[in-house]
C-alpha cells in the first residue's frame, strides 16, 4: 500500500517501512542500541531526503527506547543513577553537536564527513567488540576484569567529583559517565544516531559497568537525548515526518518486544559478537560506497 | 473569481461545441473568443494520503487548421547542482560541480507532430522554453555536456522530465486534447502551462494557464502544523512515541 508522506512529500510503500521499523526495533531490543545507525542509511537508500530521515528516526528512537527500557526495567537491569548522569552530559553534547552540524554543512561535503565518521566509529567499535566477544566465547572468561585493572589506576580514577553508583557497584568521577553521555549526545545531533553502538562498549570497557545493566541504561539515556534531538529537528528544520514516524514506531515497538525476549536466550558474549558483525557489515557497506568507483559518477542536489 | 467563472463558461461552451454541429456553432463562438485558447479540465491537483500520481488534462481550440500548436508545463523552479565524483585520497567524493539556476522541478511538453514540428521550428522552440534543452543556458544547448546530460538523466529517471514530447490529439480539425502525467514524486506548488499557436515560424497567439498542486485533508493539516505549530507538532510526535512505546511494552507476553 502506497502512502504519501506529508513532510517528505513523497509516496512510499507502507509494508517496507513497517518491516524496516520492525527489524531495527528487534536489533534495538536485543542489543540495547538505538539502531539509528541502521535506520538512517536504510531510509536514505529508500529515497527519503536525508534531513527527514535523520529527524524522523530520532522520533522513532524514543518509542523503541521506552519499549526496550520497560522490558529491562522489569528485569531490574536499568541503573537510573548512571543513566541520569550520562543524560546530563548527553544533552550538552547534542546541543554542541547541533551547532557543529550547521558549521560542517556550511563548509559543504557533509555527506563525506558523515560517511567517514560512520566508518571510523563503526569500524573501530565493531572490531573491538568482535575480538572481545570471540575471546570471551572461547575462553569462557571475560576480558573485562583485565580491562578494568588496566584502566582503573589511570587518569580516570584521578578525576574529581567522585560518586558512588551502588547499583553498578562503581565509585567513579561523574565526568566519566557524563563524558560518555556527552559523546553519545554529540552523535545524536551530528550523525542522527542514538549512539548506542558506541555507548554500550564504552560503558562496558571504560566505565566497567556490569554487562547486564548496560543495555537498559544506555537505552534509558537514548530516550531523552533522541527526544531532545527530535524536538530540535522539528523546530529548526521542520524535518520530522509524523506519518513516517508512526509507521516506523509501530514496526519498531513490535520488533523491540521480540528483541528483548530473544536477548534472554543469547549469552552476553555471543550477543556482542552478533552485534559486532552487524556493525561491521554496515561499516563495510559504507566503505564500499566510498572507496569503490561508483556506478553513478554524477549526483544531483536541489536547493 | 471572475476569471474562474469565465473559464468554467468557456469549458462548458467547449464541451457543447465538441458535440454540436460545427458549421453553426464554431463561427458564433469565434466572434466572441480569440483564434486560439486552451483550458484545463481541473485547475488543481489534490495530494491525499493515497496519492500515487495524477493526470493533467487540457482541452483547446484553434481556428486556423494550418497552424501548429506547442504546449509546455512547468513545475516550481529551484537551483540544481550536479556533482561529479572524483577520487581524493582513495575515496570517491563530490569534487566538481555545476549549478543550474531556476530549473523547473517538473517539465513536460506536447506538440502536434513531434518530429516534424521540432525540425521546422527549432530555434523558435528554444527561444520560448519549448523542449528540455530550452531550459539550459544558451551556450549549453548545442554542445553536449556531461553535467547537463546528467541532470536530464536524473530527472528522466524519476519521470519528472520527458524523454520525448507528448503528442497533441486532435478531436477534429479545430479541437484538441493533451494529457500530461504527473508522478507521485512531483513537487508541490504552482505549475504554469504555456500554449503557443504557431504559423510560418511565428507565434501568433499565446495562452497561459496555471495549476496548483497541493496536499489536502490530513496531509495538508500535518504539513501546515509542522510549519506553523512546530513546537506543538514536535511535542505531539514525542508524546505519541512515548505512549506507543509504553503501551506495547505493557502488553505482557506470557512465556
Amino acid at each position: 500500500m502506497q502512502v504519501y508522506l506529508p513532510i517528505a512529500e513523497m509516496s512510499i510503500p507502507v509494508e517496507m517501512i513497517f518491516l524496516l521499523g520492525a527489524f531495527v526495533g528487534f536489533v534495538s531490543g536485543m542489543f540495547g542500541v538505538g539502531g539509528g545507525f541502521l535506520t538512517t542509511p536504510l531510509l536514505i537508500f529508500m529515497g527519503i531526503p536525508p534531513a527527514v530521515a535523520v529527524g524522523t528516526q530520532s522520533c522513532q528512537l524514543v518509542a523503541s527506547g521506552v519499549s526496550g527500557v520497560m522490558g529491562y526495567w522489569r528485569k531490574g537491569s536499568v541503573d537510573f543513577m548512571v543513566g541520569s548522569v550520562m543524560l546530563g552530559g548527553g544533552l550538552m553534547g547534542s546541543l554542541l553537536g547541533i551547532f557543529i552540524f550547521k558549521f560542517i554543512r556550511y563548509l559543504g561535503q557533509i555527506d563525506l564527513i558523515i560517511s567517514l565518521l560512520y566508518i571510523l566509529f563503526l569500524g573501530s567499535v565493531g572490531l573491538m567488540m568482535l575480538f572481545e566477544g570471540t575471546f570471551t566465547m572461547f575462553k569462557k572468561k571475560s576480558m573485562r576484569s583485565e580491562f578494568n585493572r588496566m584502566k582503573s589506576p589511570s587518569l580516570l580514577s584521578r578525576l574529581p567529583y567522585k560518586m558512588r553508583f551502588p547499583r553498578s557497584k562503581l565509585y567513579i568521577s561523574v565526568f566519566v559517565p557524563g563524558g560518555i553521555g556527552f559523546v553519545g549526545g554529540f552523535l545524536v545531533s551530528t550523525m542522527g544516531i542514538g549512539g548506542g553502538f558506541l555507548l554500550v562498549p564504552a560503558m562496558i570497557y571504560i566505565l566497567g559497568m556490569p554487562t547486564l545493566l548496560v543495555a537498559g541504561t544506555s537505552l534509558f539515556q537514548i530516550i531523552f537525548t533522541s527526544a531532545f534531538a527530535a524536538i530540535m529537528h522539528a523546530i529548526v528544520n521542520h524535518s520530522v515526518d509524523v506519518l513516517l514516524a508512526v509507521i516506523l514506531i509501530l514496526g519498531g515497538v513490535l520488533g523491540a518486544r521480540l528483541g528483548v525476549l530473544v536477548s534472554r536466550r543469547i549469552a552476553g558474549a555471543r550477543g556482542r559478537v552478533l552485534l559486532a558483525l552487524l556493525v561491521l557489515a554496515v561499516c563495510a557497506q559504507l566503505g564500499y560506497n566510498l572507496f569503490l568507483e561508483p556506478s553513478q559518477l554524477y549526483v544531483m542536489t536541489i536547493k | 473569481m471572475r476569471r474562474h467563472i469565465l473559464s468554467t463558461c468557456r469549458l462548458i461552451a467547449l464541451g457543447l461545441l465538441a458535440f454540436a454541429p460545427l458549421k453553426i456553432a464554431a463561427p458564433a463562438y469565434a466572434q466572441k473568443e480569440d483564434e486560439f485558447f486552451v483550458e484545463l479540465a481541473l485547475n488543481h491537483i489534490d495530494i491525499t494520503t493515497g496519492f500515487t500520481g495524477a493526470e493533467i488534462r487540457l482541452f483547446g481550440y484553434r481556428k486556423d487548421k494550418d497552424s501548429e500548436i506547442a504546449i509546455y508545463i512547468k513545475g516550481p523552479e529551484k537551483n540544481m547542482t550536479i556533482w561529479k565524483k572524483a577520487k581524493v585520497l582513495g575515496a570517491w567524493v563530490n569534487r566538481y560541480s555545476e549549478t543550474y539556476k531556476h530549473m523547473p522541478l517538473y517539465y513536460d511538453y506536447a506538440l502536434g507532430k513531434p518530429e516534424e514540428d521540432t525540425a521546422k521550428n527549432e530555434s523558435l522552440f528554444l527561444k520560448n522554453g519549448i523542449g528540455v534543452l530550452s531550459l539550459f543556458p544558451v551556450d549549453q544547448r548545442s554542445e553536449k555536456t556531461n553535467f547537463r546530460d546528467a541532470l536530464i538523466a536524473d530527472r528522466e529517471k524519476s519521470r519528472l522530465y520527458p524523454i520525448k514530447p507528448k503528442e497533441i490529439r486532435f478531436l477534429n480539425e479545430n479541437f484538441f486534447r493533451v494529457t500530461f502525467q504527473v508522478p507521485a514524486a512531483a513537487p508541490t506548488g504552482q505549475y504554469s502551462i504555456e500554449s503557443f499557436l504557431i504559423k510560418n515560424g511565428k507565434i501568433l497567439e499565446r495562452d497561459t494557464e496555471s495549476l496548483a498542486v497541493e496536499q489536502v485533508g490530513l496531509n495538508a493539516f500535518l504539513f501546515n502544523a509542522a510549519k506553523d505549530q512546530a513546537v506543538l507538532y514536535a511535542l505531539s510526535c514525542i508524546v505519541f512515541a512515548l505512549v506507543t512505546g509504553w503501551f506495547f511494552s505493557a502488553i505482557r507476553v506470557k512465556p
